[in-house]
């Protein structure tokens, strides 16, 4: 690398904003050299500056914004001494840059034609033909099917994935020496991000152009980035070859960002013994074996198991057994008679007078606050054991379906769409196509598939946000779509939902405390004095918090409110739409972190909805793949990861760069192991393959996929 | 009290608050005391420039301007403030029903309000006037009625928007029923629009107000409002500007003190903007 000249080359740039009060630094003294061919990473969570200094290199800072030290240098050129038109000539035609959101950085009203060719008409000499012949060679190389017709095309007929293909055409249209590639697939899925990312590493190989690759997702930089930086809060934390810097990171806070990454459950990457899966899932309904990030699956499924953990080890024992006594007999008269009968109600409050044993057994999760979060649960806090009440249910209900907490047959779910003309038939558009699933009280099914086929919408079905079109979901043997008026709402605080953006899940003029009590009006009256108060403490924040507004507060604190606000009324079901996708890699993690906990205490059982595989495997007991409505394939996470058999499924998992601990206390790429994987079936149902029905069918390890159905 | 200091915190709440206290004294002032009756004409005085008998002159009658201008505040303000009220009342209550419930509802309100929003609002004010008869309370139905559209309609977009709002699914999922949640977490969450809105129709009122004046239809003369006070100066305008710029202050002053109180309470209400001074 030394010999060869850097392409750019930053030395100690500062980058700060004037504001009225003075200058606000946000890049702080960084240095890196991106060499031609080269892809650079730039690592960081959100506020760590990286995005401002891939602008900064191509001199469109926001306005504000100044370079106040150390020099970029383009080419062995001082940008900072270049005129603003020596800048225009080079931005475009030197120094490409890509952005985040592909669905608006094509101008939607010109033809991509007409756009790939303006910055080519403006930098080169080439003519009309010439200009013409390049595009449709460059279209061809990030492979577009039919780029003579794409040119007379707006941009709103293709996909996110095809616009930042076109996107990366029209940039390279011009051979820029430097592409600045600011989080150029985030906004998109795994599938797709690996399609992307491929033709533009591809590209810039090929024609040996350096690129700044700006990401806050480490599996991406360990599967394309040469070298990576990683940023915090302005400056640069560590520098390096990736495959060093991964496998022995030598900083803290890079050992703290990978240590965010979702893992495996241990020993998940073992092939399982024949007949250690039972049909029922023992794996999934261990006690406590998925509550911790590291959960020996090893434990026996015995009761005694449970009361060896710290959690059980609380004085409200007591409590417990009633409880799960009455969850195991299947003979409840009415569906919610646990809640209804004197010893189902107790519990939580009064096992939260208990404050100091408690307190005390959580210990081993006291070790995962937020920065900027008062500590979790402090020891002997009242609130400590206030929620540490055994999940009801879920202990005993490993048999048969009469526990089956949330049972869909054949749900179907349509959206109309506005007709075209009054009184015209509306269109319909079905999301979701014919699912059955079941879930188990305490369990944690995840629910994988890329945006738009149809995860969220069939979680919001299932606790009847979304009214069914077809099929039915039955909620402890009870239909939903037969419950009205009082009985529906006080079903509702039974299933809650936990949003994906807790920017927009919460009131914004309402305090949280009065968001969180929201959670308890239709809920049965808790005993205890302070409700909110004790979950807001339980989910990590002080009592204070509750007269905060939700702008106050961070994005992982507002994921909490949000938790708080949905666990409150002590729900059975929680469905978890992408509860940590929009947030940073260690917020995400904490956030993880307290749901797992949580759940350990409570035992509600969570349909969790995501389309990282990585979280879902760490998290989840049962997995359903869903693509286009349908469910592609189905088993517990170990199955589904270990052994794919329906080819989407593997498409996913070649598609997600996963990043896993090494023995040696780095971390690598995921190998995956797919020579070990069972051949594929031919007969495994693809949607969209004529209009053939298709069957789940299970093995004896109710490991299920989705074939297509014999005629007849 | 802490909403009162906190919008006398802001400069435009402070300057608002001023200029809306003071032509709220004028208004009330003229309900109660004026230095002469505001229509008692004295020809004897027509246009008599500003002395120590008449503080701000006479019209073209040889009416006390004074008196005028304080009684005229008392019927302007009281129409402009009732119409406004009656409108964001009405067109928030049929907004939030047409946004929020939809359906059929929806589009029966659709269809009211763009069968009103067909005429030009004074249009319809003045239809309305022709069958009501020149009174305070026809004015003020009659400008409600002609400007509900454009309060039905931003409530009804400000509904639709925010009702996607993830956590007004969240209040349903809670199992808050659907007025609740409305009125909840749905409306507080549409009032800076409405704010603004409201306070530029107090502006368009008391020139509507005073445009039927001007034409016979509004307040019957010889009761003063700042519209036909302004409307009566027209035809003295050269000799006399005096008579038109005097009530035309009048309701410039009103209309930026209201705006500027617009912006304040908006700001106010806003939690976001807690710490902004």
């Amino acid at each position: 690398m030394q010999h060869t000249p850097s392409v750019l080359s930053l030395s100690g740039v500062e980058i700060g904003f004037r504001t009225p009060r003075g200058l606000t630094p946000v890049v702080h003294g960084v240095s890196l050299e991106v060499a031609p061919g080269e892809i650079h990473a730039v690592v960081g969570e959100s506020g760590s500056g990286k995005t401002m200094l891939a602008r900064a290199a191509i001199g469109l800072l926001p306005p504000g914004g100044e370079v106040t030290a150390g020099t970029i240098a383009f080419d062995g050129r001082d940008l900072a001494a270049e005129s603003e038109a020596a800048m225009r000539r080079i931005r475009g035609a030197q120094i490409g840059m890509i952005f985040q959101e592909p669905l608006v950085s094509l101008n939607p009203s010109m033809k991509i034609g007409a756009q790939m060719a303006e910055a080519a008409r403006l930098h080169t000499k080439l003519s009309r033909r010439e200009i013409r012949a390049r595009a449709l060679e460059m279209l061809h190389a990030v492979k577009i099917a039919d780029p003579e017709r794409c040119l007379e095309c707006y941009p709103h007929e293709f996909s996110g994935g095809m616009r930042q293909r076109i996107m990366i055409a029209s940039v390279m249209l011009l051979r820029p020496r430097l592409l600045l590639a600011d989080e150029p697939t985030t906004a998109l899925d795994a599938v797709v991000q690996r399609e992307v990312l491929d033709i533009m590493t591809e590209m810039t190989r090929s024609l040996g152009v350096a690129v700044v690759l700006v990401t806050h997702d480490l599996g991406v930089v360990a599967r394309y980035a040469q070298r990576m930086t990683v940023m915090e809060r302005g400056h640069v934390v560590e520098s390096g070859p990736t495959r060093s810097v991964l496998a022995a990171p030598r900083e803290a806070y890079t050992r703290r960002l990978l240590g965010s990454l979702p893992v495996a459950p241990e020993g998940a990457h073992t092939l399982p013994q024949a007949g250690n899966d039972s049909p029922t899932g023992a794996h999934t309904l261990l006690p406590e074996g998925n509550v911790s990030p590291t959960g020996p699956h090893t434990l026996s499924a015995s009761p005694e198991a449970s009361h060896a953990l710290p959690h059980a080890q609380t004085p409200s024992a007591e409590g417990q057994a009633p409880r799960g006594a009455q969850a195991s007999g299947a003979a409840q008269p009415a569906p919610f008679a646990g809640r209804d009968t004197p010893e189902g109600a107790p519990g939580w409050p009064v096992a939260g007078r208990r404050g100091g044993a408690d307190g005390l057994a959580e210990g081993p999760q006291a070790s995962l606050a937020e920065p900027d979060v008062p500590r979790t649960v402090a020891p002997g806090s009242p609130a400590g054991g206030a929620l540490a009440a055994s999940p009801h249910g879920a202990r005993g209900a490993a048999d048969g379906p009469a526990t089956e907490l949330l049972r869909a047959e054949a749900v179907e779910v349509s959206y109309e769409a506005a007709a075209p003309l009054p009184f015209m038939a509306r269109r319909v558009n079905r999301v979701v196509h014919g699912v059955s699933l079941s879930i188990r009280p305490g369990e944690m099914l995840g629910l994988v598939g890329e945006s738009g086929s149809g995860k969220s919408t069939l979680g919001r079905a299932l606790i009847r946000l979304k009214e069914v079109s077809g099929g039915r979901v039955l909620y402890r043997g009870q239909e939903l779509s037969g419950v009205s008026g009082e009985a529906l709402r006080r079903l509702r605080a039974r299933m809650q939902i936990i949003f994906q953006d807790p920017y927009s899940s919460l009131n914004p003029r309402m305090r949280v405390g009065a968001i969180v009590a929201e959670g308890l009006r239709h809920a049965p009256p808790p005993d205890s004095a302070h409700p909110v108060e004790e979950m807001l403490e339980a989910v990590g924040l002080s009592a204070a918090y509750a007269a905060r507004f939700p702008h106050e507060m961070s994005g992982g604190q507002r994921q909490r409110v949000a938790i708080a606000r949905a666990l409150i009324s002590r729900p059975e079901l929680v469905v978890a739409d992408e509860p940590v996708s929009a947030l940073d890699v260690t917020v995400q993690a904490q956030i993880l972190d307290l749901l797992r906990e949580l759940r350990g205490r409570m035992g509600f059982a969570c349909l969790f909805i995501s389309h990282d595989l990585a979280v879902v495997e760490s998290l989840c007991d049962r997995v359903m793949v869903l693509y286009r409505g349908r469910v592609m394939e189905e088993g517990t996470a170990r199955q589904l990861f270990e052994a794919p058999r329906h080819p989407y499924t593997r498409r996913l998992l070649a598609a997600a760069p996963f990043l896993e601990p090494t023995p040696a206390g780095g971390y690598a790429l995921r190998v995956l192991d797919e020579a070990r994987y069972p051949a594929p079936d031919p007969a495994c149902y693809w949607p969209g393959e004529g209009e053939g029905r298709y069957e789940l069918a299970a093995d004896a390890t109710a490991h299920a996929v989705a074939y297509r159905r014999r005629a007849g | 009290m802490t909403f009162l200091s906190d919008l006398s915190r802001r400069l435009n709440g402070r300057i608002g608050l001023t200029l809306c206290g003071l032509v709220l004294l004028a208004a009330l002032t003229g309900l109660l005391w004026t230095p002469y009756d505001p229509v008692k004409t004295d020809f004897m005085a027509r246009f008599a420039g500003a002395s120590a008998e008449h503080l701000l002159g006479t019209d073209m009658y040889g009416r006390d301007l004074l008196s005028r201008v304080l009684s005229g505040a008392s019927v302007s303000i009281l129409i402009c403030f009732l119409t406004v009220a009656l409108a964001v009342t009405g067109g928030v209550v049929l907004g939030a029903l047409s946004g929020f419930v939809g359906g059929w509802l929806d589009r029966l309100v659709m269809m009211f309000t763009e069968a009103l929003m067909a005429f030009p609002g004074l249009l319809l004010a003045l239809s309305l006037m022709v069958i009501l008869g020149p009174s305070e309370f026809g004015v003020i139905l009659a400008l409600a009625l002609a400007y509900l559209p454009s309060v039905t309609r931003l409530v009804r977009g400000t509904v639709l928007s925010v009702r996607e709002k993830e956590y007004v699914e969240a209040s349903v999922a809670l199992g808050n029923g659907w007025l609740y949640t409305l009125a909840r977490h749905v409306l507080p969450n549409c009032v800076a629009p409405l704010i603004v809105l409201a306070t530029t129709m107090l502006g368009w009122v008391l020139l509507a107000e005073s445009a039927l004046s001007f034409l016979g239809l509004g307040v019957p003369p010889p009761a003063p409002t700042w519209g036909n006070m302004l409307a009566e100066a027209r035809g003295d305008l050269t000799r006399e500007p005096w008579l038109g710029i005097l009530p035309g202050l009048c309701i410039s002053v009103t209309l930026v003190g209201v705006n500027l109180l617009g912006d304040a309470l908006r700001d106010a209400l806003d939690p976001r903007n807690d710490r902004a001074a």
